[in-house]
């Protein structure tokens, strides 16, 4: 029957991942890893990893738990909530898709996918480059194969993960166009250095010179569809993330708006702050549906770029509007480190250019339109 | 109508200009959000005092005061130069608010005792108005002063004291008379920081910098210290933050980072082409180039209506809507212009423009010091357009 909301099973599995994030401490773990630099909770990891969440969308053949995007949708909306930094869409999701497209056939890959269902390894997709632009355009990371060796020489920044991960995934170019590589972060001629940014997150610059690399990941010069659709699954993760945080978000302003009294009134009767609390609920919930509806398409199998790019392009935009519109209501009190909204709009900033920022999601967009409307084709 | 200077206010600009290049290193890089940048303070504060040895931070009081007794246009020019530089003036409640009310409000003896130490930049000020309970609707403040004869008792507490513990003297908004109408039971006193029962508990910011709670408990504040006359502090307060004149400013911090990011941009490639000339990022430049626009007209306008002292349109509250709306909007635009890697902080070799769009967008983010968007597009619309309460 027709149905807008996630099934029993993903509602529980949501109930489990709020349940598991706040016992891993909520938004006070949040603020003990910003303020540490500590750029996320080893245990916390490995708690979501006993739950089989790792391999949560990695098909059975390979070690995971065959689940899809909407599984891991509820899961994505409860680490929004209590902002919880995890390899989970970079590895779990991003880098597994690829490799599940790659591993048949190639005992390699088949084993590193069972390694990072299991949990025992991170795999960190690097894909942006100095040019910070997440297409297939923005990779100069160059590939050079002679005999039997092939090479790689580049710059990737903002590598999620990248100093903590078992292999890097990255995107490298060659005459052939565009191929995925794995890089192993302890050969030679790798140097990955973690850059400071406004949440903390472990965001890593990684320089590869002559760096020695095994066969590509896939077809010479087909990494970008093999790729795609892998963005395009991260990319509706995080905008569940946005959703999930956004929801937080207005609970914290609404509850704030009630109580904080001036001019003898609550603030939240003056239309003033309505509107900004309201903007809050409509960003959110619009966020919400558009990703849901997205992951859906990509779990049915439905043609499904138009939708995704849509719902990152307006999460990303959500997440900036979000946070500005709480930081409104708060006024001072949120300028200050000790309340936690700072913590989310850290992590919106993070959110906002991630897996495609709004100029990359409107090419997307633009680009799907084109292919629709004019070339004729839903592909 | 005439928009520009005369040619000895062109010689004035001149003036600034030599001064700053002379006393600001060429990478000079400062911001006065970083409290506990030591080396930054010392250098702030040494270069304020030679601001203050030119006789500028006075510059348009009367001469018996510390003052040069110069037109309102000079320091129009003087701020211009000031942040076109980025130069690292502080003090600015103390030459600010607090100057401000104490020539509207303050007897000739506080005049001569307050006015010269701040113009030689002998004394530091802070600004005690806001309170937890007591944000935009300040009238509402509960800080008690109470006289027993001979001095005043203070007790209560303040909150988001800027530069509170840099500071000797507090602008010090309190109640001397509970019994009258909120408005009216209001003093503002010059209260000595160091004196016994003051203290403070830090409050961190987001952008780096401190603000804190001020705590006052029985503090002595001797009977001359109390600015004008008991219970017109409110009239002090809403008269001062705008009657020392219009100072340029916004435009040219905006300007500032116009021009810094116009530069980035055309050395920064992107799909195989300088970033300039992607369509995209040439549309949001645009953007920018119009807000730093409005910023400049509305400060060209803000001079002209007080040099002519004509009323303000909107009751004086369109400037102050626009450029608090515009400040997030401003430093949003530059991070979606550049991209993800404005995310990245300090000194980072990933870091664009030395991180300085991460920065940016956290500062862009207080828009509320000195009132809210809200109330002042509410004050707007019932001072402005006569729209009822
Ligand atoms: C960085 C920084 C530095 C500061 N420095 C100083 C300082 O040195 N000294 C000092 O005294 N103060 C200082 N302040 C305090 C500042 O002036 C207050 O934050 C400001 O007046 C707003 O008060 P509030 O934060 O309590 O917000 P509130 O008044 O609590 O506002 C909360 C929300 O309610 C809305 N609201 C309130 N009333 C109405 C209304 N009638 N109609 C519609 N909406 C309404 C506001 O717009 C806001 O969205 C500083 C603040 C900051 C952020």
């Amino acid at each position: 029957m027709f149905d807008y909301d996630l099934n029993d099973d993903q509602r529980e599995l949501g109930a489990t991942a709020r349940r598991v994030f706040e016992q891993a401490g909520g938004l006070a773990l949040a603020r003990e890893l910003f303020e540490t630099r500590a750029y996320f909770s080893r245990a916390l990891w490995r708690t979501m990893i006993e739950l089989d969440w790792a391999g949560l969308a990695v098909p059975e053949a390979y070690g995971g738990s065959g689940g899809g995007i909407l599984d891991l949708y509820a899961v994505c909306l409860e680490s929004g909530r209590a902002v919880v930094s995890s390899p989970l869409i970079p590895s779990s999701v991003v880098a597994a898709h690829v490799l599940v497209g790659a591993a048949e056939g190639n005992q390699r890959v088949a084993e590193l996918l069972g390694r990072l269902a299991s949990g025992a390894s991170i795999v960190a997709p690097a894909l942006l480059e100095p040019g910070g632009v997440w297409d297939e355009r923005g990779v100069e990371t160059r590939l050079e194969r002679s005999g039997g060796t092939a090479k790689v020489t580049g710059t990737k920044v903002l590598v999620p993960f990248a100093d903590v991960a078992d292999r890097l995934l990255a995107t490298v170019r060659d005459r052939d166009g565009v191929s995925i590589v794995l890089v192993d972060p302890a050969a030679t001629g790798v140097s990955i250095t973690p850059t400071d940014n406004l949440a903390s997150l472990p965001l890593c610059a990684v320089v590869m010179e002559g760096v020695e690399v095994d066969e590509l990941v896939g077809r010479a010069g087909g990494g970008w569809p093999q790729l795609a659709p892998a963005l395009a699954r991260g990319a509706v993760l995080r905008a569940a993330e946005t959703a999930g945080a956004g929801e937080r978000i207005l609970e914290m302003t609404v509850e704030y708006a009630k109580s904080r009294q001036q001019f003898g009134k609550a603030v939240g009767s003056y239309q003033a702050v309505q509107y900004l609390c309201t903007d809050i609920g409509i960003a959110s919930h619009l966020t919400d549906l558009l990703a849901r509806r997205a992951a859906w398409l990509i779990d049915t199998g439905r043609p499904h770029q138009r939708a995704a790019a849509a719902a990152k392009l307006h999460a990303s935009r959500a997440a900036a509007h979000m946070t500005q519109r709480a930081h409104e209501v708060f006024a001072g009190l949120a300028f200050m480190m000790e309340h936690d909204l700072h913590l989310f709009t850290r992590h919106a900033k993070h959110w906002e250019h991630d897996l495609g920022d709004v100029r990359h999601h409107g090419e997307e967009l633009v680009e799907a339109l084109q292919r629709e409307f004019v070339d004729g084709s839903q592909r | 109508m005439d928009l520009t200077f005369s040619s000895e206010q062109e010689e004035w600009r001149d003036e600034v200009r030599t001064f700053l290049t002379a006393e600001l290193p060429a990478d000079f890089d400062w911001n006065s959000e970083y409290d506990e940048d030591e080396e930054g303070w010392a250098f702030a504060l040494d270069f304020t005092r030679k601001v203050a040895g030119r006789g500028w931070i006075g510059l348009t009081w009367p001469m018996e005061y510390g003052g040069l007794a110069r037109p309102a246009i000079d320091r129009f020019i003087l701020w211009e130069e000031l942040i076109r530089a980025n130069a690292p003036v502080v003090n600015h409640i103390g030459w600010g608010l607090a100057a401000n009310a104490l020539l509207a409000g303050g007897t000739h003896e506080q005049k001569l005792r307050f006015l010269p130490p701040i113009a030689r930049m002998e004394t530091f000020w802070a600004e005690g108005l806001t309170e937890p309970d007591a944000g935009s609707d300040l009238a509402s403040l509960r800080t008690s002063a109470d006289w027993t004869g001979e001095h005043w008792i203070v007790n209560g507490q303040k909150t988001f004291t800027t530069w509170g513990t840099h500071a000797d003297v507090l602008y010090l908004a309190a109640r001397t008379d509970p019994a009258q109408p909120k408005h009216r039971g209001i003093s503002i006193f010059c209260l000595d920081l160091r004196a016994p029962g003051v203290s403070f508990s830090p409050l961190h910011n987001i952008a780096g910098g401190r603000q804190n709670h001020t705590y006052f408990d029985d503090v002595i504040v001797p009977a001359d210290c109390l600015i004008g006359e008991v219970g017109h502090g409110w009239d002090y307060i809403m008269g001062s933050f705008y009657a020392g004149g219009p100072m340029g400013g916004m435009e040219c911090e905006q300007e500032n980072r116009l021009a810094e990011l116009t530069r980035w941009c055309s050395t920064v490639g992107r799909y195989g082409r300088p970033l300039i000339e992607d369509p995209y990022v040439r549309e949001r430049l645009a953007e920018l180039a119009v807000m730093t626009e409005i910023s400049r007209v509305l400060s060209y306008e803000g001079l002209s209506n007080f040099l002519h002292r004509r009323p303000p349109r909107f009751g004086g509250a369109l400037n102050t809507v626009v450029s608090k709306e515009m400040r997030p909007q401003f430093s949003q635009t530059i991070s979606e212009i550049v991209g993800p890697l404005s995310q990245v902080r300090g000194e980072s070799p990933a870091a664009p423009m030395t991180g300085r769009p991460a920065e940016w967008f956290l500062r862009g983010i207080n828009n509320h010091a000195g009132g809210t968007p809200q109330v002042k597009r509410m004050v707007m619309a019932t001072r402005g357009l006569g729209l009822p309460r």
